[in-house]
């Protein structure tokens, strides 16, 4: 197990040093610059000049690559372009708000595997069929997309809702807050009930035929022993595969969904300094996503040791 | 994908590129018409909460590092601006801010300004000129990167001969000597001086300003979220009447309606498409007006391109297009055709210019005048070559500048002339437009047209190719004529310069102008003592309350 971790640890420094040249690159190839300042006439062109010399974009892109590398490596991610202040400073001051919804939605999300699994156990009747009509008619409707309608609908007729945020402003309080992430969570939650769900249906579908089943059965085990210790860790397997991304799929989900809520967190400043070209931020959190997508994947592989007795690290 | 706030701060700053020359660093909370201490004392008793939901944060309060529409709007809340301000009543007109009066001598080089005696910072220190010169002083300083420091070009001295005056000399005398002159609005030096300009780090009062001179004080900011402001006591205009304002940050023009129809905000500003539900609204009035600085759409010729050279065929292009037809069906009937530079709102507007109104036969005249002739497939053809444009605009997300690249797209066609739109982001947008290779024919962008028509000269000067002049548009008369404009020094006489410079424009047309557009905003029936004026509504926020 040491060994294997070992192993896997020096893999990922050199995927996130291939991540880093990738993201650098593209990056600075993509068209455009100093938005803020080419946007607006009033700058002149001699002051977008000097800021770009002090910026280093002006440096070619090894030099500026390497820069950048040898003081990600001690921590410092730079300043935004934008408003001078420390990237990490920038990020730490909306992350919370990312991981609340986040986690709550990756929880809730959980919800799918009893969903899949009590379909699968019931195949074929009205309950399986509605969860299958469901699960198909969520996945090909963009779930932004319905929690604008839900929001847009909710402010029409009952306010079941409230139209995003985080809270209300002077009343922040939890039964405040657990109103306001309920509608978020949910939607966000949506993409794990749906992929959960079908995955579960089919693995535990497929391993109820399997040889082992009809043994435990023939030994008397009772239906509850043999779904719970055999059908089910068996069925976890594919999930577990699937969870490897969830970590970085919740941050990537919070692009979307955090705009459509008003959610102050990551993704918003995401897709803010994409447009303005923040070069700074932008690094950092792509190295921040890369990072949690390794993460993601190690956790996984250990996980299969504990769901897959089978699987041993060498 | 959903418009992201950005670049709706984006296609403000472009729709708009912004061009308010040399105005005071006061964004919406503008002036007033009479001196406060004579006005009546208005209606609405003190007290109460107003939030407004926005879909751009703030970037910084620093008035002299961040300069986006956001932190503008912040810094206008805490900081009350300038020197003088325009009248907004009458925009062409200064009335009297800080300073309670000023006098210009006889050379029209020096500008001396009297401040009013009873101005305080919000810790009760007051407001002398020591903190405008030293604002001044600091600005000035390259390696403090004003990103308008060329405002300061036309100035020679900037001096503080006592604490209730402020004498600034200028290297010229123009008709924008006071534009010229009010380039500061001041700093508490007694706070700033002993911090750091540039680094948020180590001056908190960057990010958080606790010494303030505007009508309200920041309370807390909440990133992304919501920032709350608090009354300023000491507001030289008196206390607003509001206890406190709070700006909320939501993530769509959408969501920003409906939280006015449904009451969680009081104001709330959205998109043309949502104006007819929203006068409708019995919880929330439309105020509506139009700016004296006018926003205005147009299809900009590149004339780098030897096809669009032939003013014949520009001018056969604009008959091509319905101005009318944009205002209806685009525009939600908000906006009105224009003809030539500046928008009617200008005192210095001429009528009396070429109008090309939509007229595709005489298009096509036009074109077959020029020698272009029908080809196999209906499209122009000239020496073997196809009459075939490549329009482009941005950002790719602007709804108004995708349909009326569509529709002049529909309509060329209708004329022979073939077009490939191409929409682009933001920043890749910014670089085709103004960097070589130029491989553009045509664009739909924007301006803001700036309250004295000076400023102007900038998009049609030979000297601002290629950045705000992109089309590389030369006709030095026109120059000529602004110059002769800034050196007159009554609106009498420099109007002829500013009529011709119209007509000139409207017979070369490096544009084909299209519309100008309507200012609407919408607040909840709970506010009182909003004042519709040509500069919007923003000028008097002191007087208004909750009923």
């Amino acid at each position: 197990m040491a060994r294997f971790l070992v192993r896997r640890l020096i893999q990922s420094a050199f995927i996130l040093l291939g991540v880093s040249i990738l993201s650098f690159g593209l990056m600075r190839l993509a068209p455009g610059g100093l938005v803020a300042m080419y946007a607006n006439p009033r700058i002149s062109q001699a002051t977008i000049e000097r800021l770009e010399e002090q910026l280093g974009l002006n440096d070619p892109l090894p030099i500026s690559y390497a820069k950048w590398l040898t003081s990600a490596l001690r921590g410092n991610f730079g300043v935004s372009f934008i408003d001078q202040r420390p990237v990490v400073d920038k990020i730490a001051e909306r992350l919370p708000a990312t991981i609340e919804l986040s986690l709550a939605a990756l929880l809730l999300g959980l919800l799918g595997i009893p969903l899949g699994v009590f379909a699968a156990m019931h195949r074929g009747s009205w309950a399986d069929n509605l969860i299958r009509v469901f699960t198909v008619v969520g996945n090909a409707v963009p779930h932004w997309w319905l929690g604008l309608m839900i929001l847009v609908i909710s402010a029409n007729t009952v306010r079941i809702f409230p139209l995003g945020g985080m809270y209300t402003q002077g009343h922040d309080t939890l039964v405040d807050r657990l109103w306001h992430l309920a509608l978020p969570a949910t939607i966000t939650a949506m993409g794990g009930w749906i992929g959960y769900s079908r995955y579960m249906r089919s693995e535990v579908l497929d391993v109820l035929g399997q040889d082992f089943v009809r043994t435990a059965r023939a030994k008397g085990l009772s239906e509850r022993v043999v779904l719970v210790r055999h059908v089910f860790r068996n069925a976890l397997i594919p999930i577990v595969t699937l969870m490897g991304g969830v970590l970085a799929a919740l941050v990537g989900g919070s692009v979307l969904f955090e705009n459509t809520f008003s959610w102050p967190g990551i993704g918003r400043m995401a897709v803010q300094a994409a447009f303005q070209r923040d070069y700074p931020v932008l690094m950092a959190l792509n190295m921040f996503t890369a990072f949690l997508v390794i993460l993601g994947n190690l956790l996984a592989d250990i996980a299969y040791g504990w769901v897959d007795p089978r699987v041993r690290y060498e | 994908m959903h418009l992201p706030s950005v670049s709706r701060a984006a296609v403000c700053l472009v729709v708009a590129l912004l061009l308010a020359g040399c105005s005071p660093p006061s964004p919406d909370a503008g002036p007033s018409r009479v001196d406060p201490r004579d006005a009546p004392a208005g209606e609405g008793q003190p007290g109460g909460t107003m939030t407004v939901a926005t879909t751009g944060d703030a970037v910084s309060f620093h008035p002299y590092k961040v300069t986006d529409t956001a932190s503008r709007g912040y810094q206008g809340l805490v900081y009350a601006g300038g020197l003088v301000a325009h009248d907004p009543h009458n925009p062409e007109q200064f009335i009297p801010w800080l300073a309670e009066s000023w006098s210009v001598s006889d050379d029209r080089l020096t500008y001396t300004f009297h401040l009013r005696p009873d101005l305080r910072w919000s810790d009760g220190v007051p407001i002398t000129s020591a903190d405008f010169k030293w604002t001044f002083e600091q600005a000035l300083k390259p390696e403090n990167q004003y990103p308008y420091a060329s405002n300061f070009a036309p100035i020679a001295a900037y001096e503080a001969p006592d604490p209730g005056t402020v004498v600034v000399t200028l290297k010229e005398p123009l008709a924008v000597g006071l534009d010229n002159a009010d380039v500061i609005g001041p700093l508490p030096k007694h706070v700033w001086e002993n911090l750091d300009w540039n680094d948020a780090a180590k001056n908190p009062e960057i990010m958080a300003p606790t010494v303030v001179s505007g009508p309200f004080k920041l309370k807390e900011w909440q990133r992304d979220s919501h920032a709350t402001f608090v009354a300023n006591d000491l507001y030289f205009k008196g206390r607003p009447k509001l206890d406190s304002y709070v700006v909320q940050i939501v993530g769509t023009q959408s969501i920003a309606f409906q939280k006015l129809r449904t009451g969680e905000v009081d104001r709330a500003d959205f998109d043309p498409a949502d104006y007819e539900q929203a006068t409708r609204l019995d919880n929330a009035t439309v105020y509506e007006w139009w700016p004296a600085a006018a926003t205005w759409n147009y299809l900009g010729f590149n004339l780098r391109k030897p096809v669009l050279q032939d003013v014949r065929v520009r001018r056969a292009l604009a008959y091509g297009i319905d101005r009318q037809l944009i205002i209806d069906k685009i525009q939600y009937g908000l906006a009105r055709p224009i003809y030539s530079a500046y928008p009617s709102s200008c005192w210095c507007y001429n009528p009396d210019v070429p109008h090309y109104d939509y007229d595709p036969e005489r298009g096509r005249q036009l074109l077959a005048e020029a020698g272009w002739a029908p080809g196999p497939d209906g499209i122009l053809v000239k020496d073997g070559e196809r009459l075939r444009l490549r329009m482009i605009y941005g950002p790719n997300t602007s709804k108004v500048r995708e349909r009326i690249a569509t529709v002049a797209q529909e309509e060329f066609r209708q004329l022979g002339v073939e077009v490939d739109i191409q929409g682009l982001e933001w920043a890749a947008f910014l670089q085709a437009v103004h960097m070589p290779p130029f491989d553009w024919d045509m664009t739909v962008l924007g301006w803001t047209s700036t309250l004295d028509p000076h400023w102007m000269y900038q998009v049609w000067s030979e000297e601002n190719i290629p950045k705000l002049n992109a089309g590389a548009y030369v006709n030095k008369r026109v120059e000529q004529l602004f110059d002769q404009g800034v050196h007159a020094f009554t609106p009498e006489e420099r109007k002829p310069a500013y009529q011709e410079i119209q007509k000139i424009l409207a017979d070369d047309l490096p544009y084909i102008f299209l519309t100008m557009s309507k200012s609407y905003t919408g607040i909840s029936n709970r506010i009182g003592g909003i004042e519709v004026t040509p500069l919007g509504i923003g000028h008097n926020i002191e007087q208004w309350y909750v009923k």
